[in-house]
């Protein structure tokens, strides 16, 4: 995908949405592809509470960002 | 000929093993009645029909012919499998990611022409209930082809949080005999000879109980109040299929009224406050996908968009035009029921529609069982299902 098109790539999605990540994964040939799972729900938080979320994640984004391919 | 009914039961289960059901037992796909399944059709058994590129999966006329013998259909309904699939296919937000959104929508099929009487689609009483092979098992094919066509299975690449009941199977006639208007495919430019089929996707059906109302009004009120409903506005605007049974569709043209006036009516009325907006935390609109969120959603537009949109009543109009509603008529002729069934579309977009090409001969059946050949793996990645020699 990106990655294969030398673009770093980070895939962000909900704890409630694992399964179907696995899945998707599978199906592209990537099972085991490292994603990162921020806690559900999405859309009801505050945007403060979301900003807590995604400062909490920054490194481990970062990890998967520069990693070498 | 003796036949061993656990052979049957076991090919049943097999199926079960296999993951090819909705949960409920399907008719084991044999060689010989995928076969007969085919031969109704002009299309030949390898062409791709389907496919949902992301997912790497794409599926063929006998991928859907072995899920239709599955769903149970006769070999006469297949044409129709066909053309409900061609017209999910022009929906025009079927593919969109709703196969596999949270929202758990599905398609809602309506047959219009002589194709309802030659294989028997229920228009009539009990037109959402059980009892009725022929839709019952159209409707169910395509969720099959969806779910082994298309590889979208509940749980991994099918995220719905709850779906629905209706998405089984969602197939119905409209009741041309008992409306008092041209039939959908008519009005459509169709001619009333030519059997169609239309596709549209659905969220729910909801029931309107008005047994009693005498004007038209009083009537349209309640149906716009129904589509109005605020758990029903995901988006800015919704859309909605209003099934009018006969006798609401016969008092609403006593009063003189056409089809389309009833969907402009239907759009004038079918309006929430302002205040009743932001009391289900849905006054606003989000800036990235068009949702109703509330005010202080941190995606909530600020330009007063919902606000301007508002009536010197505060008013806000739920449907984007008049063409937000379809209006189709099905049921018995025994009571002041109607449905809406809440559709997805929150722009207005038509039906998709598809000829059914004519159906001249009935699918041979011996009324034997013929020799269980299996269906072996819809296999990953290609979607296609094949069978083993029998």
């Amino acid at each position: 995908m990106l990655e294969g098109l030398g673009v770093p790539a980070a895939v962000i999605c909900t704890d409630a949405f694992r399964a179907s990540v696995a899945a998707m994964a599978k199906v592209k040939g990537f099972s085991g592809y490292r994603y990162i799972a921020v806690p559900h729900p999405v859309a009801s938080r505050t945007g403060t509470e979301l900003h807590d979320i995604a400062g909490q994640m920054a490194d481990e984004i970062a990890e998967i960002l520069t990693a070498p391919a | 000929m003796a036949v061993d009914i656990d052979v049957v039961r076991d090919a049943i289960e097999y199926c079960y093993d296999q993951g090819f059901t909705d949960g409920l037992p399907v008719v084991p796909a044999t060689g010989k009645a995928v076969d007969e399944f085919l031969a109704t059709v002009t299309a030949g058994a390898d062409e791709e029909i389907g496919a949902l590129p992301h997912l790497n999966r794409s599926f063929t006329v006998r991928t859907a012919a072995v899920n239709a013998v599955m769903a149970g259909c006769r070999p006469e309904y297949f044409p129709v499998v066909l053309a409900a699939w061609e017209a999910v296919k022009l929906d025009g937000y079927a593919f969109r990611g709703l196969f596999q959104s949270t929202t758990g929508s599905f398609p809602f099929f309506i047959v219009n022409g002589p194709v309802r009487e030659f294989i028997g689609i229920n228009s009539g009483v009990n037109v959402f209930g059980p009892g009725s092979r022929a839709g019952a098992t159209i409707g169910r094919a395509l969720r099959l082809i969806i779910m082994n066509g298309l590889g979208v299975q509940p749980g991994e690449l099918d995220q719905s949080t709850q779906a629905a009941p209706a998405k089984y199977t969602f197939c119905i006639a409209e009741n041309e005999e008992q409306s008092p208007w041209l039939p959908l495919h008519v009005d459509r430019g169709w001619e009333r000879g030519q059997s169609t089929v239309a596709a549209m996707m659905a969220r729910s059906a909801v029931h309107i109980e008005n047994r009693h109302a005498g004007q038209a009004s009083e009537l349209l009120y309640d149906i716009a109040d129904t589509i109005s409903r605020t758990g029903a506005l995901l988006h800015e605007t919704t859309s909605a299929c209003v099934v009018l049974g006969p006798e609401h569709a016969q008092l609403l043209a006593r009063e003189g009224l056409s089809k389309q006036q009833v969907k402009e009516e239907l759009f004038r009325l079918a309006r929430r406050s302002l205040e009743d907006l932001n009391r289900a935390g849905k006054g606003e609109i989000s800036k990235t996908l068009g949702w109703r969120v509330p005010a202080y959603s941190p995606d909530a537009r600020t330009d007063g968009r919902t606000k301007g949109r508002a009536g010197e009543d505060g008013r806000v109009p739920v449907l984007g035009s008049p063409d937000g509603v379809v209006v189709a008529v099905a049921g018995g002729n025994n009571a002041g029921v109607s449905t809406v069934v809440e559709t997805i579309g929150a722009f207005g977009g038509r039906p998709g529609e598809v000829g059914i090409p004519e159906i001249t001969a009935r699918g041979v059946s011996d009324g034997k069982l013929p020799a269980l050949c299996g269906v072996d793996a819809l296999t990953a990645g290609g979607g296609q299902a094949t069978r083993k020699a029998g």
